[in-house]
């Protein structure tokens, strides 16, 4: 008999592996897919209790043939919604085809099979009262974590929660936006044109770097005359996740203005499930002028922006 | 010798019998040939949500140093063609946070665990031995000899023959009864040379091979991709070249000189598994695969023993050099 006794069996729960069947692929866009996965089976709940700023780990190839050795490594994606039914799981991940992984998982088609670890990471925390004023900041791929945050806040009785939005150009949302609910007029005004954030109630202020649509800069700077405007309002507690220069200026803005942050980071990761060692972030440690590391993979994703060594 | 595994005369069937897995490094017995390879599994925590830990033929930790360390800075891997570079750059937790937590996890397991053990100085890994080869847990030490010796110029002490032949020879006489393991780096010249050294000077086992020296650039940046600028590639891509070694090795030494061979180097199935082991590995280790198949442990061994079966073969241990 290979290896030990069955009953000394040691395998922790919460998370492992899956294999799940995709129920929708579809391209909205700008090289952008959302992909739907649904997984059956008792150990999948997991999943399903996923905490936004979560991800799984996505294998994009055919495992265990030497011939289908590339791309080696898994690729990390963030849930951007999750829900149980029945004994069914679904997972919903959007993504960019930017590569060879990417690339592979764009096309694989409807009814075909998806091999996911996960739940990994620690999630965004949310203990705030309920009258204080959620505010989601997301640029490029940052975004679908935050739908799912939004959706989780919603469903924790948080009614006050705003999204930021910011991309290239007007083409370049990582979601679907209806411009013809836009009102130019208003640009640092949350409305619900930013589908993903609009299911889960929240209003959305867009930004882009090219000024082609919504508030023409980058999204810390609309942040940053919208919470010039909203002084005196309820406290505002902010989540980020986007492009390193995104998060970075998020939280020197949430610094200056001292305003609880939680930033979601990405880092080039092997594992992703914290045995590897490569996804280390640099972060402050009691010592003045110290530095020391942590996993994005397992101490992250989300941190408390003011842990992070920017760079 | 100190055993630490129980031995077991093994009957070596042959037709419909159920195959035997079991193999013996030294005295230390083995339930399967797969063994966990150092820098992929950590201390086996974060790996038993995704493989079942008692099922392993045996774990190699993560490298253990005397003091704890941070590591390089970012980045530190990049995806190379069906491989990686990694340049972690000995992240671990040290000597007393490993005793203290990680410990207890690997004695649960019922797996023979060896410990990888990494040092700047020779008195760094003759410590650190002598303290590990006291856990419960502990079967053996693997020797970490892809280590820059800083008192030497930082020149590794798995490059020259000699200092590898010091380094073993110190932590043997500090710790007489523990199977000692020495992981060779290939690259080298004469990895036969190194291996010789290690055995004269008291190692019981060779492992090879870790990670070959290698190189990524960011064309834009003009930078390599990698904090510590260069890395070690794994994976795939590497296996014919280890395959290599550990048939060279066997022949020209470990053959005669009876020293099982931990075979490892890009391995992430079952054919990859008995072809170390038919160029002469007496175990074999899987590391790289584990990162993203971490179910692919369970596979291998099974895959193993499904070769046995087809080819009616009684024991894994006949496969050993069996290369013709």
């Amino acid at each position: 008999m290979a290896g030990g006794k069955r009953d000394n069996a040691i395998r922790f729960s919460g998370k492992g592996e899956f294999v799940g069947t995709i129920v929708r692929q579809e391209d909205f866009g700008g090289d952008q897919q959302v992909l739907v996965v649904e997984l059956r089976g008792e150990g999948a709940e997991c999943l399903g209790k996923a905490k936004a700023g979560q991800f799984v780990q996505v294998a994009c190839r055919e495992l265990g043939d030497p011939r289908t050795a590339m791309p080696l490594l898994r690729r990390p994606l963030s849930l951007a919604a999750v829900c149980r039914q029945g004994e069914r799981t679904i997972v919903e991940l959007m993504y960019r085809v930017v590569g060879p992984g990417t690339r592979w998982l764009g096309h694989r088609r409807v009814g075909e099979s998806v091999n996911l670890l996960g739940p990994l990471g620690q999630g965004f925390t949310f203990e705030q009262p309920k009258e204080a004023q959620a505010v989601l900041v997301g640029g490029g791929v940052g975004l679908p974590p935050l739908y799912l945050l939004a959706t989780q806040l919603s469903q924790a009785g948080y009614r006050n929660v705003v999204g930021f939005a910011g991309a290239r150009t007007r083409e370049g949302f990582c979601g679907r936006v209806d411009w013809n609910l836009y009102d130019a007029a208003r640009v640092l005004a949350p409305q619900p044109v930013l589908e993903q954030f609009a299911r889960a109630g929240a209003g959305t202020i867009l930004a882009t770097d090219d000024g082609s649509g919504g508030f023409a800069g980058f999204v810390a700077a609309a942040l940053d005359r919208y919470l010039d405007e909203q002084a005196g309002g309820p406290a505002v507690w902010l989540y980020a996740c986007g492009p390193y220069g995104m998060l970075k200026a998020t939280a020197a803005l949430a610094q200056r203005r001292q305003l609880p942050c939680q930033v979601c980071l990405e880092a080039q990761m092997a594992c992703g499930f914290g045995v590897c060692q490569s996804c280390a972030v640099p972060v402050r440690t009691a010592q003045e002028g110290q530095r020391d590391y942590r996993l994005v993979c397992t101490h992250g994703p989300v941190f408390a922006a003011g842990m992070i060594i920017w760079d | 010798m100190d055993t630490k595994g129980q031995e077991q005369v093994v009957a070596a069937g042959g037709g419909g019998a159920e195959p035997d897995l079991t193999v013996h490094l030294g005295p230390v017995r083995l339930a399967n040939p797969v063994l966990t390879a150092s820098g992929t599994c950590g201390y086996a925590f974060e790996l038993g949500y995704f493989a079942d830990l008692s099922r392993l033929g045996g774990f190699v930790t993560k490298s253990i140093t005397l003091e704890e360390r941070a590591g390089h800075p970012p980045q530190r891997t990049v995806e190379t063609a069906a491989g990686m570079l990694n340049s972690i750059g000995l992240a671990n937790v040290g000597l007393e946070r490993f005793c203290a937590e990680k410990a207890p996890l690997l004695e649960r397991m019922g797996v023979p665990v060896f410990v990888n053990v990494a040092g700047r100085t020779l008195e760094d890994y003759v410590a650190v031995s002598r303290r590990v080869v006291d856990l419960p847990a502990v079967a053996g030490v693997e020797l970490n000899v892809s280590c820059p010796n800083v008192k030497e110029g930082g020149i590794q002490f798995g490059v020259d023959p000699a200092a590898t032949a010091r380094l073993v020879g110190a932590v043997r006489a500090a710790c007489p009864r523990t199977l000692l393991i020495v992981k060779l780096t290939p690259s080298v010249t004469d990895i036969t040379a190194a291996a010789r050294a290690a055995v004269e000077a008291g190692a019981n086992v060779l492992s090879l091979v870790n990670t070959f020296t290698g190189m990524a650039i960011d064309i834009e940046r003009r930078r390599p991709v990698l904090g510590g600028r260069t890395g070690g590639l794994s994976g795939p891509a590497i296996k014919p070249l280890a395959v290599y070694l550990v048939q060279r090795v066997y022949s020209e030494f470990a053959r005669a000189a009876g020293t099982p061979i931990i075979g490892l180097g890009g391995i992430i199935c079952a054919a990859d598994a008995v072809e170390f082991l038919l160029a002469g590995a007496t175990a074999v280790g899987v590391g790289t695969a584990v990162l993203s198949d971490p179910a692919c442990l369970a596979t291998i061994i099974e895959g193993i023993r499904q070769y046995l079966v087809r080819h009616k073969i009684g024991a894994v241990r006949q496969l050993t050099g069996a290369l013709q």
